[in-house]
């Protein structure tokens, strides 16, 4: 984990340094592109374990309820937050 | 939904086949194919870092930053682990650290499936890594769909930053437009510092929950 974070790092440093090379500007395609083939890999460790192929529905479920629980989460603290600090200094701008 | 979405759901979807026809296996690449995913998770994170380093308004928004401003990244962050938390352990079964890399992809879907997909695997073994990560690609896609088709609703009943909230890592991304255009203008530095803290917060957190 720490020598990936590092590599994170290096990247953004690498990023920040050279920021006018043109080519960085397609890093974005590039990204995508090494995403696809990880998640190519992925569904093919997931279509050849049939475990998980059997539970497809329950993990569907699990999905739907983990990110029922992140959204609710995250929009009640943000709530919270605006009341407390923001509400004030946002509605007098208008 | 957006052509993105779509796209990474296909590919997804044709890995699972071509695993599950065996037209594909990892074996395939012989003694490097055991390794290359792991090869190209080093590349992905070092390219993830040059697209947060390179980007040309990397100054600005650092530069607008206020330390209130990042409250709401932050609650955003601490609201997601908390209740993941809660949910994970509670109804779907999975232990906390699980839970917590699973609710840590704060919606950006396709980096939070690979990263926890491939560092799992040593710990937990392939089969429950595949099963994590497979989650977390749902959940996070899940995530997205509820800020774009919610957002009117969100923002109605719980002010102008909960689809900001909810979009999470995509509040500067895909479900910009949306947040724009339901919680107003003047929300649009809170959504660009909390759509790129949150982005950049899911490959530390998410490899940190991992290593448990």
């Amino acid at each position: 984990m720490f020598y990936l974070i590092m590599t994170f790092f290096a990247g953004i440093c690498a990023g920040f340094i050279r920021r006018r090379i043109k080519a960085f500007s397609h890093v974005g395609k590039a990204v995508s592109l090494t995403v696809f083939v990880m998640l190519f890999f992925l569904g093919v460790e997931i279509g050849s374990d049939e475990h998980v192929l059997e539970n497809l529905s329950t993990l569907g479920l699990r999905a739907f309820v983990l990110a029922v629980a992140g959204v609710a989460g995250s929009v009640i603290l943000s709530m919270l937050l605006y009341k407390a600090l923001f509400r004030k200094e946002t509605e007098n701008r208008i | 939904m957006m052509k993105g979405t779509v796209f990474t759901v296909a590919v997804f979807v044709l890995g699972c086949i071509a695993g599950w026809s065996g037209l594909a296996d990892m074996e395939m690449f012989g003694d490097a194919g055991r390794d290359l995913p792991m090869y190209l998770l080093y590349i992905l994170m070092f390219l993830v870092g040059i697209s947060v380093g390179s980007n040309p308004d990397l100054k600005k928004i650092v530069k607008s930053v206020s330390p209130k401003i990042l409250l709401l990244p932050l609650v955003t962050v601490l609201g997601t682990l908390a209740f993941s938390a809660l949910a994970g352990i509670l109804i779907a079964g999975y232990g906390l650290a699980d839970s917590l890399a699973i609710g840590s992809g704060m919606g950006y879907y396709s980096l939070s499936s690979v990263l926890i997909g491939q560092l799992k695997e040593a710990s937990a073994g392939a089969q429950l890594a595949a099963e994590l990560g497979t989650v977390a690609l749902l959940t996070n896609i899940f995530r997205e769909m509820f800020t774009l088709v919610g957002a009117p609703l969100l923002c109605r009943w719980f002010g102008p930053f909960a689809p900001i909230a909810s979009a999470g890592a995509t509040a500067f991304d895909v479900c910009f437009p949306v947040i724009v255009r339901y919680s107003g203008d003047r929300m649009l530095p809170y959504a660009i510092v909390s759509g790129v803290v949150c982005d950049m917060s899911v490959p530390f957190l998410v490899s940190f929950f991992c290593s448990f």
